[in-house]
């Protein structure tokens, strides 16, 4: 089939691209004016409600990875890839009581940098730091070539242009309205995500015979109904626990948590979960409908998009590319607003620049943010390749600082050389597992490893810590 | 194999928590308008 007789002629991409980019320009512009000082501007004046906090959390979630990738687990592992995507979910749910605990322990703080500055001493932020960069950027990078990809796939844009668009617009609104621009923005965007994925699913399964598609299935495709495949269930795990890496470590997810107004992170954190679970099944489903209604797929990465198309005609594509475009850019700001943060308060704050007032680091903020927003567009340039590998090369790194995190926040005994051991051990034999086996079993291992050595060292070398240490407020210390 | 059954309940039942997301966020922002608790 070929693909690009079903999709947007390139003015209609880019009349969408205009239209919503302007919109999500000029409300970031409209709601940074509530921004009257730094912690405004960073984190929206920790007192983000129920409705925007769990909206900015789903949002965030809901990647263009989301929409296009699970569709793609579909496509190459069935059911059980469907299912897969979904356990990510649970990483939203579980970081409910961290931020419970993050938000009394911590009331002050800005990153999760300062969490493992404070809990785990300088070593170990230094090693934090590397880990939870890398990640932010093969996010980001993803991301980024995602939307090039899918912009070039539905509407013939050059992936060049359509890259830097996407990534244009997001770090335009995130310069000019902070945290609180990518918030009110992510809630717009979660409510366009849902109901795209609502009226495609509903229009493909109404388009299509469940019983002959079962059948279809079964027949011709069994494998993408077994219950028992191996690499399947391998990949539900090693998603779920690079989910929870993901999520545990990133200050994408620790800036919301302080940016809620207190009691509301627990529950917006539940809540999202909640709303994030099903967005993998509605989508995935797209991936198992291109053999029965017989699309050629010639890359696996545009499965969703180009059925979409093929059962809806030209209105499925502006759905389709309205889906895309929002969850690209509620996770594209997020990103750049929680990063920039990080290289914001803990380089050049902490180490650069100790000194620094007010005007200083709000002017610092915008260079952080158009310098991180053109660093992401020179690697976009470079384009490598797939987008699982991009991924997932992060997933061990990121997982190996699951329990460091968890036990700094629990465990009074978790000791710094642990920590930092954990993270290195952890990171270094995940990545091993990544070439040496392969990436659906990275994370995993990675995660096993880091948590061995945050166990054995807390039990051999025990180290108290005080609580209060964590609060910088000046009254406290 | 994943019975016919199943598959469709799985299907069914994603597309309805997706469509009963968009009701309980909208629900949630009126409610926080209402009581002033947006931001």
């Amino acid at each position: 089939m070929d693909f690009r007789s079903a999709v947007l002629d390139p003015s209609t991409g880019l009349a969408l691209l205009g239209i919503f980019g302007a919109l999500w320009v000029a409300l970031g512009i409209w709601w940074g004016k509530k921004a009257k000082d730094l912690e405004g501007f960073l984190l929206a004046g920790r007192n983000v409600g129920l409705a925007l906090g769990s909206a900015t959390a789903m949002a965030t979630w809901v990647t263009s990875n989301t929409v296009m990738l699970a569709p793609k687990f579909a496509l190459q592992m069935g059911v059980w890839g469907m299912l897969a995507y979904s356990t990510a979910a649970f990483g939203l749910t579980l970081f409910a009581p961290l931020a419970f605990r993050i938000r009394r322990l911590m009331p002050a703080a800005f990153t999760s940098g300062d969490f493992v500055r404070l809990r785990y001493g300088r070593a170990a932020w230094v090693v934090f730091l590397a880990i939870s960069l890398t990640y932010s950027m093969a996010w980001l990078v993803s991301m980024g070539m995602a939307g090039g990809k899918f912009l070039q796939a539905l509407s013939g844009m050059p992936y060049l242009w359509g890259m830097t668009a996407i990534l244009g617009v997001c770090t335009l609104y995130t310069l000019f309205g902070g945290l609180y621009a990518v918030i009110g923005t992510d809630f717009i965007q979660s409510v366009v995500i849902l109901i795209g994925v609502v009226v495609v699913g509903v229009v493909v399964l109404n388009g299509v015979d469940m019983h002959h598609f079962y059948a279809a299935l079964h027949d011709d495709h069994p494998a993408l109904l077994k219950t028992f495949m191996p690499v399947a269930l391998l990949s539900l795990f090693n998603n779920m626990f690079f989910g929870f890496g993901e999520i545990f470590h990133n200050n994408v997810w620790w800036s919301r948590a302080f940016a809620m107004r207190e009691g509301v992170a627990p529950r917006a954190f539940a809540l999202s979960g909640l709303f994030w679970l099903p967005i993998p099944v509605a989508a995935g489903f797209l991936g198992l409908c291109a053999a029965p209604l017989g699309i050629n797929v010639p890359d696996p990465d545009m499965v969703g998009p180009l059925v979409a198309s093929r059962v809806l005609g030209a209105a499925g594509s502006v759905v389709v590319f309205l889906v895309l475009f929002c969850s690209l850019a509620s996770s594209v700001d997020s990103l750049l607003a929680a990063t920039s943060d990080l290289l914001l308060e803990d380089v050049y704050r902490k180490m650069l620049n100790p000194g620094a007032g007010e005007r200083v680091l709000r002017r610092a903020s915008t260079w952080v943010v158009v310098g991180l927003g053109g660093l992401t567009w020179l690697l976009c340039a470079g384009d490598f390749g797939d987008l699982l590998q991009v991924l997932f090369l992060s997933g061990p790194l990121v997982g190996s600082a699951i329990w460091p995190v968890i036990a700094g926040l629990y465990w009074q005994r978790a000791n710094r050389p642990g920590a930092v051991a954990a993270m290195l051990l952890g990171s270094a034999a995940g990545l091993w597992a990544y070439f040496a086996i392969g990436w659906f079993v990275a994370s995993l291992i990675g995660t096993a490893v880091s948590m061995a050595t945050v166990v054995v060292t807390t039990l051999a070398f025990p180290q108290p810590f005080d609580w209060n240490r964590l609060d910088e407020r000046p009254a406290a210390s | 194999m994943f019975s016919k059954a199943f598959f469709n309940v799985l299907i069914v039942a994603s597309l309805l928590l997706t469509a009963a997301a968009v009701v309980a966020l909208l629900w949630l922002l009126v409610r926080d308008f209402l009581r002033e608790r947006l931001w």
